[in-house]
């Protein structure tokens, strides 16, 4: 280790200290930070410099930090725990992440993270989504990761969780930017993407690696994301919904913005589609954003999905297929959907059929809902 | 002088015969009441004294003992005040000494000496024509109830002051005096020719929903319907009697049985003859919905008796009082422990669920419904997985669009058509099921589907396609043959073909519907 090596880690122990201080936020310590000042120098600072800065609540915590933070032990019991500390002046501070307004002071990382030789998409979208955007989710972080494209994205239920998942089974890499401390798997239920994160990728957060998830702290993880991503790609999101918000953060970033579009009468597209209207990229598959934005001519990447079996249908199994969404459906709605065709066929029939095509794989059947895969 | 008089009372919804015994000796004027009265059954004392007044006896000064007989089951309710007032005046000799025999005697009594409508008449006039009574004196009011009893003279007296003259009479002008009641049943059944005002011929649409109730009724399997607000699962499920088969003699006794203990026959009803539909609210209280109480009572799964048990919006009910039906549904009755005894009540009931998808309501309808999937999942599992487990058949109803509704009703098939198929898979069942003990295809156990339910080889291939595509797990198995078998009774065929088994298939609940959605998707790497 060079000294200047060591040099950095003493001052990351006191960058710490300064981001664990009550009272002290990424402002104020960027403030005390400020004209070159290490946070070696602001712990060593004198009261009457300090008070020159901070209010006197805020003096009143870090004189009292100053007495009882243990400088090496509490920065010891972070490595034990396997997350990283890195603060802006650290070489590994992502570069993307300087050049954003109101840039975080300090990371919390757990795993790894994003090789900035490598592009990088942010795939975001709505959590309750349908299952078209599941399926995009599915298909754009399964391709991208396979032409070397890392995904960033939030770990969120839905679109987030979906891409970032399909990208890593896929063998590639993805980011999570959380809107909690990195030791907190939130939303609970992507558990399975969280360790999958934590070997193929990483897990990232501004706040300290213990905080709950508070609906307030989501927000500004956003502009993290977008600032990590080279382009960001919206699947699916209602009008005034925080995708949006992110969309928004990136534009001030300058980052590019591609969305999917859907039908309008879709509430769910209603995002992507006035999004598109305002200008934003139009992606269309994951080969088409390849090219359109890297250049890159993707062989591997399929600019159709390929249906499997399709051709041996039979007239009604056609006229089923036709009828059915990849939303889910019922039984009646299906049928009520064939009279419309001028095509009666009874309940039990039609269960056949549908039932049948779950069997050869062509549909999904949830309970009394059919859906197409495609 | 000591006197005997029989009565009768009820313990669950049996009943059995009671002597009142009264004792009129000379000592110290007294009124003493003796035989585990409960406190409403020790005033019956001062009621009778009144009573008697009014009506223009007096009472000499004496000490005056009554005893219910056996004495060992404590009595509740107020139908011994007649029997009591009797006593007393046969033992004073007003009344001659063989008037009540072979007579049993129950009623209120009000203070100006009118007999009132008691509960329970019904079983106990079945108890007292059983051990040998000839003659039964009732109030007026429970005067056609106790008479669909046959082989028993009913006496149906509105005061005291009529019974004291009726008994003081003899035979020639006792039945000019107040004739015996008489009804006749096959009278009843025909007047109720199960005219209902509802019909299923008003539905609209919903052929999923309305197939998958004529299922349930036909095999008696318990149903869930599941759907936005507004979409007619409470319109359906109200019309589910309109297609039951009517309710035959012995089970209208039976259900008459329940509803007289619970004092809800009405006076111009003799037995119930249709088929009970009960709806709760889901604020119900357990006592309410299995029976029980410090005196017991049934509850409402037992006023569904040969029934149907609806339960609107079940996901708001209480959980741990659904739990409780956990048994009832199981052994098809409920059993009470109180410490008076434990009393058993007949529950066998269809039971009807309704419930939206989620908590707006709207779910899979992603461009209404915002619920997350935690929420979804909380929200089925208000209802717990035992209780899930003994519904055999699930159906979405989907939200309706608004110019369907005004479609003429001339498509839809009307009740009685629906209803001549399901007496017809029940007919098939009944033959199936001769001296077996069972009565539905739901009854069914694993052991019974073996040897009711042979699959032939392209059948059994089938059901274990689907079951691997659908990933099932056995409780599905069984209860998709059973609702195959109930289907293909429908279509009157004796062996379950692959139809049968698909369309079994799509009425089930998934396993995967709620809780897991993200996990499934995101690894459906397909």
């Amino acid at each position: 280790m060079t000294q200047n090596d060591q040099m950095m880690e003493e001052e990351q122990m006191y960058a710490y200290w300064l981001m664990n201080v009550r009272g002290i936020g990424k402002n104020t310590a960027k403030m005390l930070t400020a004209g070159g000042r290490s946070a070696k120098d602001v712990w060593n600072m004198s009261p009457e410099n300090l008070k020159k800065i901070l209010k006197p609540q805020q003096y009143a915590y870090v004189a009292d930090s100053r007495k009882f933070w243990n400088l090496e032990k509490e920065y010891a019991m972070l490595e034990k725990r396997n997350v990283r500390f890195i603060s802006q002046v650290h070489p590994d501070f992502p570069e993307k992440l300087h050049t954003i307004p109101d840039a975080p002071f300090a990371l919390y990382v757990k795993g790894s993270l994003p090789n900035p030789e490598q592009p990088s998409v942010a795939i975001i979208g709505a959590r309750m989504c349908s299952e078209y955007g599941r399926y995009l989710a599915r298909e754009f972080g399964m391709e991208l990761a396979n032409a070397g494209i890392q995904i960033i994205s939030g770990m969120a239920d839905g679109v987030d969780g979906i891409s970032q998942k399909a990208a890593m089974l896929a063998g590639g890499k993805s980011y999570a930017v959380m809107g909690c401390g990195v030791n907190y798997c939130y939303p609970p239920e992507n558990r399975d993407v969280y360790e999958l994160l934590n070997e193929h990728g990483g897990i990232l957060s501004e706040y300290p690696p213990d905080t709950q998830p508070r609906a307030n702290l989501f927000p500004p993880r956003n502009r993290i994301i977008s600032a990590l991503a080279d382009l960001v790609l919206v699947i699916e999101a209602r009008k005034h919904s925080g995708t949006l918000i992110t969309v928004d953060m990136a534009l001030e970033q300058g980052r590019e913005v591609f969305a999917i579009p859907g039908r309008i009468t879709d509430r769910l597209s209603d995002g992507c589609n006035t999004l598109i209207r305002q200008g934003a990229g139009i992606a269309l598959s994951p080969a088409d954003l390849l090219q359109e934005f890297y250049g890159i001519e993707a062989e591997n990447a399929q600019s159709r999905a390929k249906i499997p079996g399709i051709r041996k249908l039979d007239p009604m199994e056609s006229v089923i297929m036709d009828v059915l969404d990849m939303n889910l459906q019922s039984i009646s709605q299906l049928q009520d959907k064939m009279e419309k065709k001028h095509i009666s066929v009874s309940m039990a029939e039609l269960a056949h059929y549908l039932v049948q095509l779950g069997i050869r794989k062509l549909i999904i059947q949830e309970g009394n809902y059919f859906r197409r895969i495609y | 002088m000591f006197s005997t008089v029989i009565s009768g009372a009820i313990h669950g919804i049996t009943s059995y015969l009671m002597h009142v015994e009264v004792d009129a000796a000379d000592g110290l004027p007294a009124f003493n009441m003796v035989g585990l009265p409960s406190a409403e059954v020790r005033e019956a004392g001062e009621r009778v004294k009144v009573a008697l007044k009014n009506s223009g006896i007096r009472i000499p000064p004496m000490h005056i003992t009554v005893n219910l007989s056996p004495a060992d089951i404590r009595k509740e309710g107020v139908a011994v005040d007649l029997p009591v007032a009797l006593g007393i005046l046969l033992s004073m000799g007003e009344i001659a000494e063989n008037a009540l025999l072979d007579t049993m005697v129950i009623g209120e009594l009000g203070l100006d000496g009118e007999v009132k409508g008691v509960k329970g008449v019904l079983p106990i006039v079945q108890e007292a024509q059983r051990k040998g009574c000839k003659t039964c004196i009732l109030p007026l009011v429970n005067a056609r109830e106790g008479a669909v009893v046959q082989n028993i003279r009913i006496i149906g007296v509105k005061s005291l002051q009529e019974a004291i003259t009726f008994l003081q009479a003899n035979s020639v002008e006792q039945d000019q005096m107040i004739a015996p009641t008489k009804v006749s049943i096959s009278d009843i059944f025909s007047e109720a020719v199960q005219e209902y005002t509802l019909d299923f011929a008003e539905v609209n649409g919903q052929a999923a929903a309305k197939r998958a109730v004529e299922i349930a009724a036909a095999g008696f399997h318990h149903v869930l319907m599941m759907g936005p607000p507004g979409s007619g699962k409470s319109m359906i499920a109200k019309r589910i009697p309109t297609i039951l088969p009517p309710l035959t003699l012995s089970e209208s006794l039976e259900v008459s049985a329940i509803y007289s203990v619970a004092g809800l026959l009405k006076s111009d009803e003799a037995l119930i003859t249709r088929r009970p539909f009960m709806n709760p609210h889901h604020s119900i209280t357990d006592t309410a919905l299995v029976g029980g109480g410090r005196i017991p009572q049934p509850g409402i799964i037992s006023l569904a008796h040969r029934g149907v048990l609806f339960l609107d919006e079940m996901a708001e009910f209480h959980r741990p009082t659904l739990d409780l039906m956990r048994q009832p549904l199981e052994d098809r009755s409920v059993h009470i422990a109180r410490n008076g005894g434990t009393f058993s009540y007949p529950a066998e009931f269809m039971l009807v669920g309704a419930l939206n998808p989620c908590p707006c309501g709207y779910y899979p309808d992603r461009n209404r419904c915002r619920c997350t999937p935690r929420e979804i999942a909380k929200y089925l599992g208000h209802i717990s997985g035992p209780i899930l487990d003994r519904i055999d058949l699930c159906v979405e109803v989907p939200g309706i669009a608004v110019e369907e509704l005004g479609i003429t009703q001339a498509r839809n098939e009307s009740s009685s058509l629906i209803s001549t198929r399901v007496r017809q898979a029940r007919e098939k069942q009944r033959i199936r099921f001769q001296g077996t003990g069972l009565r539905f295809n739901s009854d069914m156990g694993p052991q019974d589907i073996q040897k009711y339910c042979r699959l032939g080889i392209r059948e059994k291939r089938m059901l274990e396609q689907i079951f691997h595509s659908m990933n099932l797990s056995a409780r599905a198995y069984h209860r998709i043959i059973k609702v195959a078998r109930t289907i293909a009774d429908l279509d009157g065929a004796a062996q379950i073909s692959e139809m049968h088994l698909t369309e079994a298939s799509c009425y089930r609940l998934a396993d995967t519907q709620y809780g897991k959605e993200n996990q499934r998707n995101a690894g459906e790497i397909v």
